[in-house]
């Protein structure tokens, strides 16, 4: 299955909820290395960190997932 | 100590984290400035692998109250989306509204600032919205649920300096229970002071600090005109006049004074 992840185009195993797709990050091969701190939208809605589990990736799905920056 | 949303804080200036010459500098000038109150923000993890996570751990131990920003976003339900992101990250209920109507000047967008106001409040947000000087948006901003203001001296990363001083003291004589602060624009220390000597209850700069030629002491130099301004305001300053009137005392001249030459001509 396919979803954008931060703007970039990646292969997930399918039937993933976000819980298990996060947990998968942790493996070598990973897309990306998870952060230690993030939050998550999926499809530019917030996710909480407490629905992971319920929340099905659908093939397409665009997902942003943002770490803290400095600002201004 | 004075009171800012829910918190007791001690200092009027609010310092942002970005531009800074390396985090070490950011960390020394933060601590210069003295100020409370620290802006960040949330962005992609970098493709570099950076994840914010050393600036995160480094910003904790200064132990400041920090305000995340919705900085980049255009409207209304991206910043929303960003502000509950925020929430959860930084895990405070403070929140920065910035939303940009205008790319070339970075002027906020005062109908999606509104709207994402109403939505924030009501999901329990304090939100701290930059905007410009303009009365009614104030008023209305307040009436959504506002207590602080945060209209522009100038645009983002100008120093300018305060460019409408007279829509800046109105906003102040016309909205007494705001707590106001100055956010952007600010280029130097007298500028920082001017706000504060006008009565803003803070100002909030970034870019004049971090891309000082040396942060660390122009942060401290902010500070300082920050708390010079606000004890400006509160001693009173003299009404402005436009003749001269000497400070000495005139009586008890010496005879000198008195030759005809001395006389005033007209």
């Amino acid at each position: 299955m396919n979803i954008v992840l931060n703007g970039k185009a990646v292969e997930i195993p399918e039937t993933a909820n976000l819980q298990a797709f996060f947990e998968s990050l942790n493996n070598e091969d990973a897309a990306i290395t998870l952060p230690r701190q993030f939050a998550v939208a999926v499809n530019a809605q917030f996710v909480p960190r407490s629905q992971y589990p319920n929340i099905i990736l659908q093939e397409g799905d665009d997902l942003e997932l943002l770490v803290p920056m400095q600002g201004g | 100590m004075w009171k800012i949303a829910d918190r007791e804080v001690s200092s009027r200036l609010l310092i942002g984290s970005a531009l800074y010459p390396s985090p070490e500098i950011m960390c020394n000038a933060i601590k210069a400035s003295q100020s409370d109150i620290v802006t960040v923000s949330l962005r992609r993890q970098s493709v570099d692998g950076a994840d914010g996570e050393s600036f995160w751990q480094l910003l904790k131990s200064l132990d400041l109250n920090i305000l995340p920003n919705t900085a980049g976003c255009h409207s209304a339900k991206e910043a929303i989306t960003t502000a509950l992101m925020a929430r959860e990250l930084f895990g405070t209920h403070w929140i920065k509204l910035e939303i940009i109507g205008d790319d070339y000047s970075l002027q906020p967008d005062p109908f999606a600032l509104l709207e994402a106001t109403k939505e924030l409040v009501a999901q329990g947000f304090e939100v701290f919205p930059y905007c410009t000087d303009d009365l009614v948006l104030c008023e209305k901003l307040m009436s959504a649920g506002c207590q602080i203001l945060m209209p522009w001296g100038a645009p983002i990363g100008t120093g300018k300096g305060l460019i409408n001083p007279y829509a800046l003291r109105k906003l102040r004589q016309r909205l007494p229970e705001a707590t106001l602060i100055v956010d952007a624009g600010i280029g130097a220390p007298s500028h920082a002071s001017q706000a504060m000597e006008m009565g803003f209850d803070g100002v909030l700069l970034n870019t004049a600090v971090a891309q000082a030629n040396n942060p660390e002491s122009m942060a401290k130099a902010m500070g300082l005109a920050v708390s010079a301004g606000r004890l400006a305001y509160e001693a009173g300053l003299m009404p402005e006049q436009d003749t001269a009137q000497p400070s000495t005392p005139t009586l008890g001249t010496p005879f000198w004074h008195h030759y005809p030459e001395h006389e005033p001509t007209r």
